[in-house]
């Protein structure tokens, strides 16, 4: 049996080669095809991904509606009051817990000829780095009385360091900001994850412009408190349910601009983490703080990412397109094989009149069109490649993310052998179906 | 020539290769349908690179220039607009928000204890002179006087809407002196007291594009950094921006300058993602038809390969060249037809898809007819060589082969 298909193989390389211009045609689009599927599912695959595979399932986002205004949302805000917020995370109900806000932050390096710069901050707390695997490569994270404690410090990631102290081991140096300096504790190494799922937020009203979600990783950590005194002012907020009287210092305001995550190690302990939340809440509108029905949500990160459709709308609009155009490929190169083969119907011809089944033929016609797909994946793969550098140069946020990736080889093999199939299945049917004795007797 | 007489063989032929052309229909459909809704997508993005922002934007350029804190800094906020007002060649200057830079989207409400909400407008805050600056056309009402912009903490301010807006929230009515409460903007509220004809935060083919509010605050001697903006006199500006950059640069040593652009740079920033997109969208639709007219052209060829003998027998029998050529053209002609009601079907379909997937707009039906016209001329740019190759066969060739 191995022997009869080594020998359709030799058949097919033949007949390839023999018509080279037919067949590279074939490969060619096959090739175009498969190359633009390739391009696409591998930026889909990417920016679809788990940001933190290891233990997504076990981190969570917690929401509760903290608003009094006489709108009442169906779903809870996208993030919390302060007070609500700072609430939760003193409780220490979760395994590990972070409370977390973002902001520019100035940075003034000493020295001639250089100027002050904006760097992307996040102040959080001390459970933000083991929680979410933040690596280090130089010192640790601060400790958790330095949260309290309001200290001057700061962790700041490897672009920073390698900014601002030639990429060399900074901690216990100064970081010069516009309100005195923070000591820096540790320095991360190269850290991406995508997306920057913990300022994941809004993607509802993003109308799937979302590939800011994409961004790179914070440049500089504060500890929470701390950044609260040296950045106020320069804190977003996501809504306001209430005229704020103060937009500087924004922690007794009545606006929404706090996230906390939480990691609940068991299904019991995030069951027990969802109902103190509801607890909460009804204690909040008992004492009269909270006004609306309780509605809070507990989704772990994945489905928080899904309930922001994370993946930008046009990212999944051109995998459509290209499995369309891939569909246009096999259909050009069913017709072209079709022709291909009947051509040489009286071949077939001969071949049935002296013994050979319809199985025969067959199974030689679709070893051809095998021969044809697997030369396309080949090629499509290569394009594929030059594709993903096509995304690379464009000015979106991913596209530092979109590298050749070695699963890439196995869609390959898939889909060059699903594609030999499609457009192989119905040509080798036909060519199987010719009538020995028509064939001899024409001319 | 009877015009029917010619068709009957064509017709007998294609029953005969069910098959090939099955696969030329499916072919012709897929690329209709893919053509169709790519040109589409393409021609409304490259639509709304052209899209008007209602401010004179060819003549006006920003200069950001960012306070250094604990750098003492002799300019003053008023001092520097002056300042940029007294450069030759500036028309006006201020201090403000631009389409695509600052202005971004507030909600506002009906009353000022926020419970009614009623739409979330782009926000255009300014200084003195930057209604003018922008340049902005007012079709009603007026633009805050003199002597009634406020200072930076007050509670009201006269202010201006566009007309999108206006239609929107008062139909039918006046919307000169009704009042808007801004949610978490220092909680302000807004007196309208004039319309703006347009203006737009951003631009991205939603209707909100052109819901915006303009204010204008008076700002005196804070040293403050941010957006400063001039406006040149027509075409001056290129000439002009460098010079206030430079003029502003000496009078607050304190400040850096970190950004000096140009609004129709700006402009080309927003949208370069955008166009390398349909940079290769474009490059994909070329070679969908490429790789569709190889197609056509390759089953094309084969037929007349494969009737060689049956051309040089209706030769002999007395067709000129001219009657082989049309009969493949003809046929290529049905078939791209039964290809083209296919695809039209299709390309609606494909786009019933993405509106529902992705928001996309309903394509208008010149789409459908400019694919099947691309159709019919690709099938018969592809069959002309083969069908040529078929004409030039000579009589003998039936003779001969038997």
């Amino acid at each position: 049996m191995r022997d009869i298909h080594g020998y359709y193989l030799r058949l097919a390389l033949r007949s390839v080669a023999r018509t080279p211009w037919i067949s590279a045609l074939m490969v060619l689009a096959i090739g175009l095809g498969i190359g633009a599927c390739i391009t696409t599912l591998t930026v889909y695959h990417l920016l679809s991904g788990d940001p933190l595979p290891q233990k997504s399932s076990r981190i969570f986002y917690p929401q509760v509606d903290p608003e009094t205004s006489t709108f009442v949302r169906r779903d809870p805000p996208d993030l919390m009051d302060y007070t609500s917020a700072v609430d939760l995370w003193k409780s220490e109900r979760a395994d590990r817990q972070a409370v977390m806000t973002n902001s520019p932050l100035k940075i003034l390096p000493t020295g001639a000829g250089t100027t002050a710069f904006d760097a992307p901050s996040l102040e959080t707390t001390h459970d933000f780095f083991p929680m979410f695997d933040v690596p280090f490569q130089y010192g640790g994270p601060w400790s958790v009385a330095d949260d309290t404690a309001r200290a001057q410090v700061a962790v700041i990631s490897k672009s920073l360091n390698d900014r601002l102290f030639g990429g060399g081991n900074s901690v216990g140096h100064m970081l010069p900001l516009a309100h005195g300096a923070v000591r820096i504790v540790g320095v991360l190494k190269h850290w991406r994850p995508a997306p920057m799922f913990f300022e994941v937020l809004a993607g509802r009203y993003s109308h799937g412009d979302t590939s800011g979600f994409y961004v790179k990783a914070p440049q500089v950590y504060l500890p929470f408190f701390t950044g609260m005194q040296l950045n106020a002012g320069h804190f977003q907020v996501f809504t306001c349910w209430k005229i704020p009287t103060d937009t500087v210092n924004l922690e007794n305001q009545p606006c929404d601009w706090v996230s906390l995550w939480v990691q609940l190690d068991t299904a019991a302990k995030a069951q027990a983490y969802h109902r103190y939340l509801v607890d909460y809440s009804d204690q909040q509108r008992a004492l009269g703080r909270f006004t609306h029905p309780t509605n809070v949500r507990l989704m772990d990160l994945m489905q928080w990412l899904a309930y922001n459709r994370v993946v930008p709308s046009d990212v999944h609009m051109q995998t459509i397109l290209a499995w369309a155009f891939l569909a246009i490929c096999l259909v050009n190169v069913a017709g072209l094989l079709l022709t291909k083969l009947l051509r040489r119907s009286s071949e077939y011809g001969v071949r049935r009149a002296l013994g050979a089944s319809r199985k025969a033929i067959f199974a030689q016609c679709l070893w051809e069109a095998l021969v044809i797909g697997l030369l396309g994946g080949l090629l499509g793969l290569l394009l594929a490649v030059a594709g993903l550098w096509m995304v690379r140069q464009q000015p979106v946020a991913y596209a530092d993310l979109a590298q050749p990736d070695p699963r890439m080889l196995a869609l390959t093999v898939g889909l060059a052998l699903l594609a030999s199939v499609a457009f192989g299945l119905w040509p080798a049917w036909r060519a199987s179906r010719i009538s020995p004795a028509q064939q001899i007797k024409a001319p | 020539m009877k015009p029917f007489s010619s068709l009957r063989p064509i017709f007998s032929a294609l029953r005969r290769h069910k098959a090939a052309v099955t696969l030329l229909v499916l072919e012709i459909a897929l690329t209709m349908a893919v053509l169709g809704n790519l040109l589409f997508i393409v021609n409304a993005s490259m639509r709304l690179e052209h899209e008007r922002t209602g401010v004179m934007g060819r003549d006006i350029g920003v200069i950001q220039s960012i306070g250094v804190i604990g750098t003492p800094n002799p300019g003053t906020a008023a001092g520097n607009i002056d300042l940029l007002d007294r450069v030759p060649g500036v028309v006006a200057a201020s201090f403000g928000d631009v389409p695509f830079a600052g202005a971004s989207t507030y909600p506002v409400y009906a009353d000022p204890d926020l419970h009614k909400r009623l739409a979330a407008p782009y926000l255009f805050e300014g200084a003195q002179g930057y209604a003018k600056t922008l340049g902005v056309q007012v079709i009603a009402g007026r633009l805050p006087r003199e002597d009634e912009l406020p200072s930076s903490n007050a509670k009201i301010d006269p202010g201006l809407i566009t007309q999108a807006l206006a239609q929107r929230l008062y139909p039918q009515q006046s919307p000169l002196g009704r009042m808007l409460y801004l949610g978490q903007h220092g909680g302000g509220g807004v007196r309208i007291v004039g319309v703006m004809r347009e203006l737009r935060g951003s631009i991205t083919g939603r209707n909100s594009d052109g819901d915006s509010i303009l204010l204008e605050t008076r700002v005196g001697n804070q040293d403050f950094g941010g957006l400063y903006l001039i406006r040149s006199q027509p075409g001056q500006l290129k000439r002009v921006l460098p010079l206030a950059a430079k003029a502003l640069q000496k009078a607050n040593p304190g400040h850096v300058t970190s950004r000096v652009m140009t609004m129709a740079q700006i402009r080309q920033m927003v949208f370069r993602g955008a166009s390398a997109i349909n940079r290769i969208l474009m490059a994909i639709t070329a070679i969908l038809l490429i790789v569709t007219a190889l197609g056509v052209g390759g089953l094309a060829s084969f037929w007349v390969q494969q009737r060689t003998r049956h051309i040089g027998t209706r030769r002999a029998l007395g067709a000129t060249r001219g009657a082989i050529l049309r009969h493949f053209q003809a046929e290529n002609l049905i078939i791209v037809s039964m290809g083209v009601a296919l695809g039209a079907a299709l390309t609606i379909g494909l786009n019933v898809l993405l509106m529902q997937r992705f928001a996309q707009p309903r394509l208008p039906l010149q789409y459908v007819a400019f694919g099947a016209l691309a159709m019919w001329l690709l099938g018969q740019l592809a069959v002309l060589g083969p069908a040529l190759r078929a004409a030039r066969v000579p009589p003998t060739t039936a003779m001969r082969a038997a």
